[in-house]
């Protein structure tokens, strides 16, 4: 350990983070998966969502088989001919796209709306906390299907469901953050400054709440990913023809007792390999950011 | 949904469990479909097919279409109009009432008439202008216009018990409370969703049937299926999956059950409207003249389209292409259309020559879970539409949503597969699908690409009116000519096979109109 008074509060957590191995591993993992998934499709041998670029003539072939003009298909094909590999980046890259942008969305909106509500407290307070309990009576899930039941089929409006689903749980917990924050010596003197509400909730209040934040944050993006790929296996969601990962491993579940399990093996351990790598370091941040967790 | 999550996650856990198989004198069926108690609501084949179980009707068709006696038990043709039957006497109902010709005009009378009713029989009534009994064993049918095909169609219309019926509805119905007919099972219970268990009538009047109980297993995911019979949990397996066919056959125990069945896949056209729903420019805007007008680009669509790929690649050897609406081998197939060869090149030059060399936007609408492989035929079309350029989009959706939007017209380019086994020709697919609509008549009930052409519907309406077959059969050949051959009318994909997978110990042999019968099904050893 070098000298703790030098380091910045990035740097100590750095520091704190690397410690643990698997979290590093972790960390590298989600690393590689992230460059997968956007520098990836620039590097994948078709499109597989241009359909001029797919035939059924390759379908179903096995992992290395050769395709009509000479590539090969490392990881086979899919019931449509798409080449497994290019399906999974491209599958992994709309997953990951709808999971972190919903993610964020539902963080920024929960965060607002949990830390204005905390703040300005009283009945406003009162309406909305019973507007989020509305929400959190319902399983995610639930309402995410609800949502694209009657919304159909589109990247837009998955985005849209998850944030549905999702934003309560962001409003419940900021609001429980900033309302011990609220009490605090600090806050007073903000106030005594008689600095504009603005300026003390978003400049003042907000970054000291942000150490849980960001840990629930971090997992919900994972939690996204898992809950797209849920909506999408059972066939709401995204299109058909732009399979994400939960669709890939829907088309290949009517394989399963075939002997074709590349269809849903390879999609599935991608899956499995983002959010389960997402989710330690989550788990880490926590530990690290966390008082309470240190041993 | 959740129904969907449980079937799901289910084989697994079936196959972990391995159940015991099931006992001799019981059949059990996993099947795709929910039933319709009511043997007058929803007519959709496979509605028509758990009706048989329970229902009598005046004829039945046997498995391979030909019509058979069931209730009436002679009948004769007086005149173009007038039809005579003899019915069959000392059958009785389940509830142990007597069938009389007081019960068949019942039944005639309520079918057009089940209120809600998202699927009529009525098309197999409308044509007779009365119904009346000259005894209680005899019955004269009159029909409004010289109508043939009177037995087939009435061979779509189940005989319930006026007793029983008078006054209840389809959830009557459901409740088994008055699901009484003269059938050779009766029924015993059903849970929607999730099952259905039929008893063998003791006092049926004729050949009983080999198993004394028989349950449908309804679960809606074909892996779930097949992993019921390997597992050991069901005996025969509805609607089995062309790709999991080699699979089966390599087990030991167990064979695969496969015909070549009536009914034909094809791709509705909107050649009606200036601006089809789903077709844009190329930058995805509406276009105010829709080039599916054009029968140049609806010929470039269809010979873009490589059936045989589709046969080989998607339904796994299990279909046969198709040229027109009714498979090869039936009853008006006319031998003079020309086969549909796959041609990329001549493609894209027809769309050049209608002004359309850069494609256009389409979408293409299948339902996700009614005909073989549906889903996936949808998309390998549009792959197909994409190497001409057409930029093609794929929706699919439940049945149940579907045809509700298909019959609304609501589509450029749709899916649907039509049994011809009713009518044994294709006069039921082209009066019904191609006819001008006309509601009061009858006529274009499905048309949903609204295709109208004069010389068409006189060939249908003399067709239907002719008692002579060879007659007949040259007006549905000059009709089927002008819809696929002269106008492009419709693009035929292929035709599909009926398969199952069965246990061995049982032996089963498949209709030719897809239709499950357990009175089909026999103990082989």
């Amino acid at each position: 350990m070098s000298i703790p008074s030098v380091q910045t509060p990035f740097k100590r957590f750095i520091s704190e983070y690397v410690e643990r191995k698997t979290a590093v591993f972790a960390f590298l993992l989600l690393v590689f998966v992230l460059l997968t998934a956007f520098l990836g499709p620039f590097l994948t041998m078709q499109n597989p969502y241009d359909l001029a670029q797919i035939t059924i003539m390759e379908s179903g072939l096995a992992p290395g088989a050769e395709s009509i003009d000479g590539n090969t298909f490392w990881l086979g094909t899919d019931d449509q001919g798409r080449d497994l590999v290019s399906a999974i980046v491209f599958g992994l890259r709309i997953s990951i796209m709808v999971g972190i942008i919903s993610g964020v969305l539902a963080v920024v909106i929960g965060t607002s709306v949990g830390i204005v509500s905390a703040y300005v407290g009283g009945r406003i307070d009162n309406l909305i906390m019973r507007v989020v309990d509305l929400f959190l009576g319902f399983p995610s899930f639930l309402i995410a299907l609800i949502c694209l039941a009657v919304l159909g089929r589109g990247a837009d409006k998955v985005v849209l469901a998850l944030v549905l689903s999702q934003w309560a749980n962001f409003a419940r917990i900021v609001r429980g953050v900033a309302i011990a924050e609220r009490e605090k010596e600090y806050m007073d003197a903000a106030r005594g400054l008689a600095l504009p509400k603005s300026r003390i909730i978003f400049r003042h209040l907000l970054p000291n709440c942000l150490a849980p934040l960001i840990v629930v944050a971090t997992m919900n993006v994972a939690f996204s990913i898992t809950l797209e790929a849920s909506l999408s296996f059972l066939g709401v969601g995204l299109p058909i023809t732009q399979p994400s990962l939960g669709l890939l491993i829907a088309n290949g579940y009517e394989y399963i007792l075939t002997g074709k399990y590349w269809l849903s093996f390879y999609p599935g351990l991608s899956l499995l390999i983002t959010v389960a790598s997402i989710n330690l370091v989550a788990d880490r941040m926590r530990d690290v950011l966390n008082p309470r967790m240190k041993k | 949904m959740i129904k969907k999550i449980l079937t799901r996650a289910l084989p697994v856990c079936m196959v972990l469990m391995g159940a015991g198989a099931a006992a001799a004198d019981e059949l059990t069926v996993a099947t795709p479909n929910d039933p319709s108690i009511d043997p007058h609501y929803l007519y959709v084949s496979t509605n028509a097919a758990y009706g048989r179980h329970v229902f009598g009707k005046l004829l039945d068709r046997d498995g391979d279409a030909r019509v058979k006696a069931d209730l009436a038990v002679s009948w004769k043709n007086i005149d173009e109009f007038t039809w005579e039957f003899n019915l069959r006497e000392g059958v009785t109902f389940h509830d142990g009432s007597t069938f009389d010709a007081e019960d068949v005009i019942f039944s005639f009378n309520r079918v057009p008439n089940v209120p809600n009713n998202p699927a009529s029989y009525e098309s197999n009534t409308n044509m007779i202008e009365t119904i009346t009994a000259t005894g209680p064993y005899t019955l004269v049918i009159k029909t409004k216009n010289p109508y043939p095909l009177l037995l087939r169609r009435i061979s779509g219309v189940s005989i319930v018990s006026a007793e029983a019926v008078e006054g209840g509805t389809t959830a009557d119905f459901t409740s088994g409370q008055i699901a009484v007919g003269t059938g050779p099972y009766k029924f015993s219970a059903f849970v929607p969703g999730d099952r259905y268990e039929l008893v063998r009538n003791e006092d049926y009047w004729g050949e009983q049937p080999a198993y004394d109980k028989v349950i449908f297993r309804i679960m809606p995911d074909p892996a779930s299926r097949m992993a019921a019979l390997l597992g050991g949990d069901v005996d025969i397996v509805e609607g089995f999956s062309p790709s999991s066919v080699e699979t089966l056959e390599a087990r030991e125990g167990f064979y695969v059950a496969q015909r070549a069945s009536a009914r034909t896949l094809w791709l509705y056209v909107d050649i009606q409207n200036d601006q089809s729903p789903f077709v844009t420019d190329l930058d995805g805007n509406p276009m105010d003249n829709s080039p599916l007008k054009d029968a140049r680009v609806r010929e470039a669509m269809s010979i873009a389209i490589d059936r045989d790929a589709i046969v080989t690649h998607v339904m796994g050897g299990l279909a046969e292409s198709a040229n027109q609406l009714v498979p090869a081998g039936w009853f008006s197939h006319n031998p003079d259309i020309d086969s549909i060869s796959v041609d990329v090149k001549r493609a894209k030059s027809l769309l050049a020559e209608a002004g359309y060399a850069d494609g256009f936007g389409l979408t293409v609408h299948a339902p996700n879970d009614r005909y073989v492989n549906d889903e996936k035929i949808a998309q390998a079309v549009a792959q197909m539409l994409a190497r001409i350029g057409i930029i093609t989009q794929v929706e699919t959706m439940p049945k149940s949503v579907y045809f509700g939007r298909l019959n609304r017209q609501e589509f450029s380019l749709s899916m649907i597969g039509w049994d011809n086994s009713l009518t044994g020709s294709s006069l039921m697919s082209l009066s019904a699908a191609f006819h001008t609509r006309e509601k009061d008549r009858g006529y274009g009930g499905w048309n949903a690409g609204g295709y109208s052409n004069a010389d068409f519907d006189a060939a249908v309406e003399a067709a239907e009116k002719e008692f002579d077959t060879v007659k007949q059969e040259k007006y549905l050949n000059e009709a089927m000519r002008i819809l696929i051959q002269q106008d492009r009318g419709a693009i035929p994909l292929h035709s599909q096979f009926t398969i199952l997978g069965v246990r061995d110990g049982v032996r089963y042999e498949p209709r030719v109109d897809e239709h499950f019968s357990a009175m089909l099904a026999q103990p082989s050893e």
